[in-house]
């Protein structure tokens, strides 16, 4: 995956995943978990425990089910969150970002703030993930006036720009891998074929 | 060692020589060489649709679950579960976090904390085994 650190020494790295309420413009980050994990020098991958796991409740999210990470119940959006409905314990995963947007912009800086303090983040098609990160972040009711929010994305920006092993993208890693395997594999059918 | 694409392998196998036998492409395919051989057939490969459709090809950047490569899509082509099944009863380095997955796939995908344990373990896969 690019990311190997040097002889005796390991790197810390975060695989996050979000997923999102559409694909177009307008989409936000619905759900974002985080999962550590542990590169050794010898390219040995350990995966740790999940490290952080929160839901947005964004507009127009009024209908739909989801399920509480801490409990596994499905449960109705229609049913209002965060509220009485959500099981104790569970609250403080879900955030209604119109019903409380100063502590979902509070969390989204927090996570954010916390990427930064890993040596590198991993997402399965980056790309996607990080400008859904970046949007859901802006889009965040009171965000123009929220500094500790617009410094938390000031410097994730900053590092994505300029250290370029921060982000890797465990899709392009999985295309060179299937590629180098599939490129073999046709190329033996191709000098086989005609015996 | 049961490497990840296995599965990807024969179906690719038999999905190039299907399309390879009487094409006409096939026999001027002979005379070139390998390297330019290997080209083509790989865009064959892509422009089969085997993966997915090429619209889908030029739409990559979009979310996760329409890339060729989405979970869905990586389950259904390769043996990434077989692999951590293994891990979780076999006792590998990962035992707990592969028994962690194995209970929450049973929870359904799409699931942001899910996601990126089973990532975990594909980028781990593709990390440490032969290409």
């Amino acid at each position: 995956m690019g990311i190997r650190p040097a002889a005796g020494s390991v790197k810390r790295m975060l695989m996050i995943d979000s997923e999102t309420t559409g694909l177009g413009a307008l989409s936000r980050i619905r759900s974002l978990s985080s999962t550590g994990i542990t590169v050794r020098d010898n390219g040995g991958i350990n995966i740790g425990d999940t490290r952080s796991r929160v839901f947005f409740r964004q507009p127009g999210m009024e209908g739909g089910l989801i399920r509480i990470p801490t409990t596994g119940e499905v449960v109705s959006l229609g049913q209002g969150l965060p509220g009485q409905e959500i099981p104790a314990g569970a609250a403080a995963d879900i955030i209604d970002v119109v019903v409380n947007p100063e502590q979902a912009r509070t969390r989204l800086a927090q996570e954010l703030t916390d990427y930064l303090s890993y040596d590198a983040i991993a997402f399965k098609n980056a790309r996607f993930d990080v400008e859904q990160l970046m949007t859901t972040a802006r889009s965040m009711p009171g965000f123009e006036t929220d500094q500790n929010l617009k410094q938390a994305l000031t410097a994730f920006s900053e590092r994505i720009t300029n250290d370029p092993h921060f982000i890797v993208d465990v899709d392009f890693s999985g295309r060179v891998y299937m590629r180098k395997k599939n490129t073999r594999k046709n190329a033996r059918i191709c000098c086989t074929s005609n015996t | 060692m049961i490497l990840l694409p296995n599965k990807q392998d024969i179906y690719s196998r038999e999905e190039l020589r299907c399309l390879i036998t009487g094409s006409a492409l096939y026999s001027g395919m002979d005379a070139m060489p390998e390297d330019v051989r290997s080209a083509v057939v790989n865009l064959l490969y892509n422009k089969s649709g085997f993966f997915a459709s090429r619209e889908l090809f030029e739409q990559m950047t979009i979310g996760g679950r329409f890339t060729p490569q989405s979970m869905d899509n990586l389950a259904a082509i390769s043996n990434i579960f077989q692999l951590i099944h293994e891990e979780a009863v076999d006792g590998g380095p990962d035992q707990n976090a592969a028994r962690r997955v194995m209970q929450m796939i049973s929870q359904g995908s799409h699931i942001a904390e899910t996601d990126a344990y089973l990532s975990g373990f594909y980028a781990k896969y593709v990390q440490t085994r032969t290409a």
